[in-house]
């Protein structure tokens, strides 16, 4: 596949595993912002990093016209697709005022699938180039629900909860992203879903969950890029095998 | 299903519809897929000693440290007052500290990323949701890079788990003081408690429900249908195991064990493997009577 980079309010770690990513996997960048493109990308993917001033013009008129050239649009990492850490300070310091007009570019723009991370792993990024590459529905079906507008999808309330995962549209709508990005405090930490097995601590990319047989998640570390809440064997159904 | 349905059609049609050449041992509808089934025990007595039953997940995992199968081994070991904790052990001798069964909550996962960047190959014990954790993180390694150097998952039979406040209360209720316990046992359907004084307690496992982890009540995996190789003692003679093989490598990582004489085996005929199916069966169907059945999504736009 031919793929895009667009760079936004990103520190740029995304964009790195990507590239990692793609040469590992034999996908070819041809166009990134990151390498002074400009312009309309020819590509198969566009994939975005980071999040948004809404205030400046200039860089949401690059968005329009890069994801309009483009047919496959990703949000690459937790800023792109729910506002990361550029949204909720880390450590609970109070926001600076810029941080009120800061929103994750998929606000600004149709994305079709969301990879969560900070960053995403390099494994995670050619798990789903991969998923993408073979068209495989079912294992694109999460990446596809995380990065839409969930608030527009109606549970299917009369279904009783008849496994151990529940479907990723039902696992999703019980989160509200607009107090906690991405991730779902109420399964990662309540006793409802946790079977403690660890797998929120060790997925981690900032240390913030120890584990006292539950998780115990310490705020002051937390950067809100539901990393947690993804890898949790009990947020969504996978596939088996 | 298909055992409910071959109860209906009576035993001459059963071994008409076994199309592979025979019946097999258990139903992969209820125990997931699998190779071959098999009763097993150490050969070492001292690791027989050290384990719940036969002592096969230790025997096993200490014969894939010695071939160099895997580097290091992820396993609960216990702290004072059963309490378990998870633990890397790379020397062979150091797992005997880890056998046994501990019935409190162990987050062996929590380990892996420290264990698979220090390793280049892990194996892992654990429950069988710390199992469908490590096969999700696989497919979706968003936080968890190298996951393929998992070479080896072990999983141990499981229909609940306790929190250790919980086991706490339990063994209160049942009069027993935790720094006695001398051994702990699940065993034809009872929980019992072997006291230091050789005095036995036991409970109805019917009753544990109320002590046990609410997010055990909508588990549905008995035998970790997603490990290479399950292990567990439901269904086996006393002092063995049943060992459910699932993947190749897990085969020949069991039969290298067996020609080297860590493992011994049995015929399964020898054991009870109906057991292992009823509690697979119940884990599949009590779900519908837990609490977690009513249990809605929350939604914006929808009211409570």
């Amino acid at each position: 596949m031919k793929i895009a980079v667009l760079s936004l309010m990103a520190c740029g770690a995304c964009a790195r595993n990507l590239e990692e990513a793609c040469h590992e996997t034999g996908h070819e960048i041809v166009w990134s912002s990151l390498d002074g493109d400009t312009g309309k990308p020819d590509a198969d993917v566009l994939f975005i990093d980071g999040a948004v001033d809404f205030t400046d013009h200039e860089t949401l008129e690059k968005l329009q016209e890069t994801t309009s050239a483009v047919g496959t649009v990703v949000s690459l990492g937790s800023c792109a697709a729910t506002g990361g850490f550029e949204r909720h300070v880390i450590g609970m310091r109070d926001p600076d005022r810029y941080h009120f007009t800061v929103f994750p570019a998929a606000k600004f723009t149709d994305t079709d699938y969301a990879i969560t991370g900070c960053p995403p792993t390099t494994d995670a990024i050619a798990a789903f180039l991969q998923a993408l590459d073979e068209r495989d529905e079912e294992a694109l079906r999460p990446y596809k629900v995380l990065s839409g507008d969930y608030h527009a999808l109606k549970p299917d309330l009369p279904a009783p909860v008849t496994g151990p995962e529940l479907p990723v549209e039902d696992v999703l709508l019980t989160s509200n992203k607009d107090l906690c990005l991405g991730c779902d405090l109420d399964v990662i930490e309540k006793d409802l879903f946790c079977v403690g097995c660890g797998t929120c601590s060790t997925a981690c990319p900032a240390m913030a969950i120890v584990m006292d047989e539950k998780p115990v998640i310490r705020q002051e570390r937390c950067i809100r890029c539901g990393t947690c809440f993804a890898s949790c064997p009990r947020s969504f159904k996978t596939t088996r095998g | 299903m298909r055992k409910i349905l071959r109860k209906l059609v009576g035993k001459e049609e059963e071994t008409e519809t076994g199309t592979d050449g025979g019946e097999r041992p258990l139903d992969p509808e209820l125990v997931g897929e699998y190779r071959t089934v098999l009763l097993t025990r150490a050969t070492d007595e001292r690791v027989r000693e050290a384990g719940q039953d036969g002592g096969t997940t230790t025997a096993l995992l200490a014969h894939a440290l010695d071939e160099g199968h895997v580097d290091a081994v992820v396993a609960a070991v216990k702290k004072n007052g059963w309490k378990p904790e998870p633990r890397i052990i790379t020397d062979p001798d150091e797992l005997i500290e880890a056998a046994g069964s501990k019935y409190s909550i162990s987050p062996n996962v929590s380990l892996l990323n420290e264990a698979l960047a220090a390793h280049e190959s892990v194996a892992i014990v654990g429950t069988p949701c710390q199992i469908t954790a490590v096969r999700k993180a696989q497919k979706y390694p968003y936080g968890l890079p190298d996951t393929d150097a998992v070479a080896l998952t072990v999983g141990i039979f499981c229909t609940e788990n306790f929190e250790y406040d919980n086991l706490l209360a339990l063994l209160k209720d049942m009069n027993v003081d935790i720094d006695d316990v001398e051994r702990m046992d699940i065993s034809k359907g009872k929980f019992i408690v072997l006291t230091k004084d050789g005095e036995e307690h036991t409970v109805p496992v019917k009753e544990l429900g109320r002590y046990s982890n609410e997010a055990c009540e909508y588990c549905t995996d008995f035998t970790a249908e997603e490990a290479d190789v399950s292990v567990g003692s439901v269904g086996a003679p006393d002092g063995w195991n049943v060992l459910i093989v699932r993947t190749e490598t897990a085969e020949e990582l069991v039969q290298s064990a067996v020609e080297n004489d860590v493992l011994e085996t049995k015929d399964p005929e020898e054991g009870n493997l109906n057991l292992v199916e009823k509690l697979s069966e119940d884990k599949k169907t009590r779900i519908q009577a837990s609490k977690c059945a009513t249990w809605r999504p929350y939604h914006p736009n929808v009211p409570l």
